[in-house]
């Protein structure tokens, strides 16, 4: 669709506020033969249940508000196991209470809170469980590598190659002719993404690929399609995540410490070759920004077409209609605290902070190089504006596909709650995945943090979410 | 590693990876039968050195596909704007070139590209997508002006029996 009527753009509303309550995790590794993917799930259900401050009495007294599951499990085959979901709901024992699976590719996660916040804002639950998972550790790299690809459009495109990084790379190159020039300086911008998020999973205890990096060590990796390389490219992982959903008299009753949450959602066609040229849908900041309004018209267009292939429109119709449901009407920098994106490339970030507006399209690398991506600015030392992917990513942490949008608004709400340090800096939260809390650990807690965002996203851009979560005052 | 003797259809099928925990290796060779139906014009004409795109044909429907004119490449059985069935064109000496580019060296299971692969995004006048396929015979750049070749003689009856070449290759 490419003409909008008003019906289409009409600002999706919730009947009734929809909470975020707790969360839980697993650690996350890439080859995890000692738990099953049941043992994973039910890891993050328990640390939801009991350790989140909530006052019930552990496991048993949470499920007797549990009325309905929604689970996020990406790919049958990389499970060896269709209706997994059943097998997940059985190990939790919340039969027979109702569930079902939903499956939206590298975005499960986001879009299974979303229709976990739709079963609450209906009125359908007053308290339901978004849980996903994901185990890429049973197959091979090259027979990975297919099964990824299968998720690409089978007759058009995974016969090329049968290599996903291929067709992201065909838009990263684009991106990074059109508006990085192939510059070294805009190569620099990438290498500092990964710098940055392996960095901030060395004070992640649940992470997977804690490093420290410098822009040199990315820029000398192995090339996995150029421009990209292998430290510009998120993981692969095994491991689960889990979200508690309330209504507002029920969120109250289990936390002191209940989050709102909005979610807005978007897609785009599967196939890249599919995306038909089209006017920028507008953030309501840019609306009211007659110097973005001007540029878009009379310079970007000239550059290349929209959403083409250096654009995400999925992102930018998430955040559209997410940033009207929660007010967010000023520069979203300005407005969010804290925000974990979807870094499945480093090119693929920036191409992102276009698209949900933290900088004009064509200038996302600002958003690294002025400093507010980081807590605090490795050159200037000052705090950012709107710090990202303090977990690490999905560069730095891990991408658990089902599990990973949902690691992403847990985070976010940890951080909201002011309890980031209650789960990461905990010494005995570290021995008990078998790590030692490291000397070089950093303290994370964005202070103050009162709106988070995170943003989940799938394949070259099918289908995206974004969840806005705000702090009640 | 200790090798165990399996007592199942194919002994060799099974394979103990570890113990404690335990992990198995379990090989399957599946086959799938691949259905083209309403596209299957387009898969047929490569083998017969013909590419054909679809256009919308409703005109003063409010039908934006129709009124632009606009071919599809992929082409669609359907509008994607109307849903009324589109009329086949076959492209002849389409002008094309290079939207976006990447070379491929360690593709996934089951590729069948000779390697290394230049994956190509093309651009086709009067066609409003921009579909993937494969340069052969040159490095790729943006911009650079193609013409398509095809596997006539012994087709996969996949889109790998469509590649692209410079304009004014000699070679296939
Ligand atoms: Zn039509």
């Amino acid at each position: 669709m490419i003409r909008f009527t008003e019906k289409n753009l009409r600002v999706p509303k919730q009947m009734r506020p929809v909470y975020v309550v707790a969360g839980g995790q697993s650690d996350y590794k890439k080859h995890y033969p000692e738990k099953k993917t049941e043992e994973l799930a039910v890891e993050a259900f328990k640390m939801l249940a009991e350790e989140n401050n909530l006052k019930v009495d552990g496991v048993l007294g949470l499920k007797g508000y549990i009325q309905s599951a929604f689970y996020g499990h990406f790919a049958d085959h990389f499970g060896d196991q269709l209706l997994g979901e059943s097998v997940i709901h059985d190990r939790l024992g919340l039969d027979p209470m109702p569930n079902i699976g939903v499956k939206t590719g590298g975005a499960t996660g986001g879009s299974t809170v979303w229709m976990a916040a739709n079963a609450i804002a209906s009125g359908y639950s007053d308290c339901t469980l978004a849980l996903g998972w994901e185990r890429m550790d049973e197959v091979g790299t090259q027979e990975g590598n297919h099964y990824i690809a299968c998720a690409a459009d089978k007759d058009w495109e995974t016969e090329l190659g049968h290599i996903y990084t291929g067709y992201y790379a065909l838009m990263a190159q684009r991106y990074w002719k059109v508006f990085g020039k192939e510059s070294d300086a805009f190569r620099r911008t990438m290498a500092k993404i990964s710098v940055k998020n392996h960095g901030y999973a060395c004070s992640n205890p649940f992470a997977q690929a804690p490093m420290r990096l410098t822009v040199e060590d990315v820029l000398k990796s192995p090339i996995v399609a150029d421009p990209l390389r292998f430290l510009d490219a998120c993981l692969m992982s095994a491991g689960a995540a889990a979200v508690l959903l309330c209504d507002e008299k029920t969120a109250h009753e289990l936390s002191d410490h209940p989050v709102r949450l909005y979610m807005g959602a978007g897609t785009h066609t599967l196939r890249t070759a599919d995306r038909r040229p089209m006017e920028i849908p507008l953030l309501p900041h840019e609306e009211k920004d007659e110097e973005i309004k001007r540029y878009y018209k009379e310079e970007l267009s000239h550059i290349d077409r929209y959403p083409g292939f250096t654009g995400f429109l999925a992102a930018r119709m998430a955040t559209y209609f997410a940033y009207r449901m929660a007010g967010i009407e000023n520069d979203p920098c300005d407005e969010l605290d804290v925000l974990e994106l979807h870094d499945a490339f480093t090119i693929s970030d920036i191409q992102t902070y276009e698209d949900i507006g933290l900088r004009p399209y064509g200038r996302g690398p600002e958003y690294i190089e002025s400093g507010d991506a980081f807590l605090k600015d490795p050159e200037t030392g000052k705090r950012g504006r709107c710090p990202s992917n303090l977990s690490g990513g999905l560069i730095g942490n891990m991408h658990a596909v089902g599990a990973t949008g949902i690691m992403q608004i847990v985070e976010v709400l940890w951080q909201l709650q002011g309890k980031w340090g209650q789960f990461h800096a905990d010494p005995k939260m570290w021995e008990r995945f078998g790590k030692t809390k490291p000397a070089d650990f950093e303290d994370l807690q964005v202070s103050d943090a009162k709106t988070g965002l995170a943003i989940s996203h799938a394949g070259v851009g099918s289908h995206v979410t974004a969840a806005v979560l705000r702090k009640e005052d | 590693m200790k090798t165990y003797e399996f007592d199942n259809m194919n002994p060799d099928a099974t394979v103990l990876r570890g113990v404690s925990p335990l992990v198995v290796e379990k090989p399957r060779a599946l086959s799938h039968v691949h259905t083209y139906g309403g596209e299957s014009k387009f898969f047929e004409g490569l083998t017969h050195g013909k590419l054909y795109a679809t256009r919308c044909t409703n005109k003063g429907s409010g039908c934006v596909s129709a009124e632009s004119g606009e071919m599809y490449l992929p082409p669609r059985v359907y509008c994607p704007d109307c849903l009324e069935r589109m009329e086949w064109v076959e492209l002849k000496n389409p002008k094309a070139k290079i939207h976006t580019h990447i070379t491929i060296k360690y593709p996934g299971a089951f590729n069948r590209l000779p390697l290394p692969a230049h994956l190509i995004s093309v651009e086709i006048e009067g066609v409003v997508t921009i579909m993937m396929s494969y340069l052969v015979g040159a490095e790729p750049k943006i911009g650079m002006e193609i013409e398509p070749r095809f596997n006539t003689t012994k087709p996969t009856f996949s889109i790998l029996d469509l590649h692209w070449v410079p304009k004014g290759y000699k070679g296939r």
